[in-house]
């Protein structure tokens, strides 16, 4: 987890990823912000986000991020 | 990689309508992954070498990017009745789709639905006809509000600003080939504050279609939809758009 909120605060330094969870809904990251989370989680975890996993419930909070590349390593 | 597929089959059954959804210029299927058209299957759209498909090769003018998105419609269809939106350059790319969707696979949308943009023969007109990449910048800065951070950073150097440089290239670069009348239903969208397309002139939709044609106005810039109350209406509009 703590890997992961490096990146994301890496991506976007103003956003307070440890307690936000409506990331998408609020509009605090926006499809810019998601393609470089996905692009960087495909680097760091080696995994693939397939365009199924694209929706803001798996986007609007770290830990729903971090669950959802748990998912996919798993697969 | 096709369509960026909210995969709601088991969860609303194979037979709903289909709503494609065609990006904007430097848009991606991820720009519309908030969107929810309730009693649809919604899928947006990717162009080669956006978004999830970054690494795929970019289009080389609108037409090439509608007869790609013609395929992935295609590929996705077994059957249902399917409907187009496009906003903005999505729009024309729409149009275009639509005559290969017709031509190559015999495939006819029940509507088209194009939003804050002018139809082919008066396109791009002031619609984001952004003169060169230096232009293409400020307008990144100043209206999509990205950030001097995100615009430095190596994927968006590497991945995404040739993608967002290349749809204003293509737009800039597009001639009318299809001055034609469809039988296809057209709705326009337009938008009261939008600087890029002039009120009153999405209307000129209207002679390209020999079915019905339906106006309807938003409040709010090109980008009316960023906000989250007009995005509603907008949904709830495009639902009985749909649901015809």
């Amino acid at each position: 987890m703590d890997e992961l909120l490096e990146i994301l605060e890496d991506i976007k330094e103003d956003v307070d990823f440890e307690h936000e969870t409506a990331l998408v809904d609020d509009k605090l990251i926006d499809s810019l912000d998601v393609l470089q989370i996905i692009a960087a989680l495909n680097e760091e975890f080696d995994i693939q986000v397939p365009a199924s996993e694209i929706l803001p419930k798996n986007f609007n909070s770290a830990q729903a991020i971090y669950d959802m590349v748990q998912r996919l390593q798993d697969e | 990689m096709g369509t960026a597929v909210k995969d709601n089959k088991q969860r609303t059954g194979r037979r709903e309508p289909v709503l494609f959804a065609f990006p904007f210029a430097g848009g991606t299927s991820l720009s519309y992954m908030s969107w929810d058209v309730p009693g649809t299957r919604f899928m947006p759209l990717e162009y080669g070498g956006h978004g999830l498909r970054m690494n795929e090769p970019l289009p080389s003018s609108i037409q090439a990017a509608a007869e790609d998105a013609a395929r992935q419609v295609a590929k996705s269809l077994s059957g249902e009745k399917f409907c187009l939106f496009g906003h903005s350059m999505g729009g024309i790319v729409a149009w275009h789709a639509l005559h290969y969707l017709e031509k190559e696979y015999g495939l006819f949308p029940e509507k088209m639905v194009v939003s804050c943009c002018d139809d082919p023969v008066h396109f791009p007109g002031r619609c984001l006809s952004l003169e060169s990449d230096a232009d293409v910048l400020s307008y990144l800065k100043d209206d999509m509000r990205v950030s001097k951070k995100e615009m430095e950073s190596a994927l968006f150097q590497k991945k995404v600003l040739p993608s967002i440089l290349n749809d204003f290239k293509i737009i800039r670069e597009y001639r009318c080939e299809e001055e034609g009348v469809i039988g296809t239903p057209i709705t326009a969208i337009e938008a009261e504050g939008d600087r890029f397309v002039k009120k009153g002139t999405v209307s000129h939709w209207q002679q390209r279609t020999s079915g019905k044609f339906e106006l309807q106005s938003f409040p709010g810039g090109h980008f009316y939809f960023d906000d989250k109350e007009i995005l509603g209406s907008l949904l709830r509009f495009l639902e009985g758009q749909i649901l015809i």
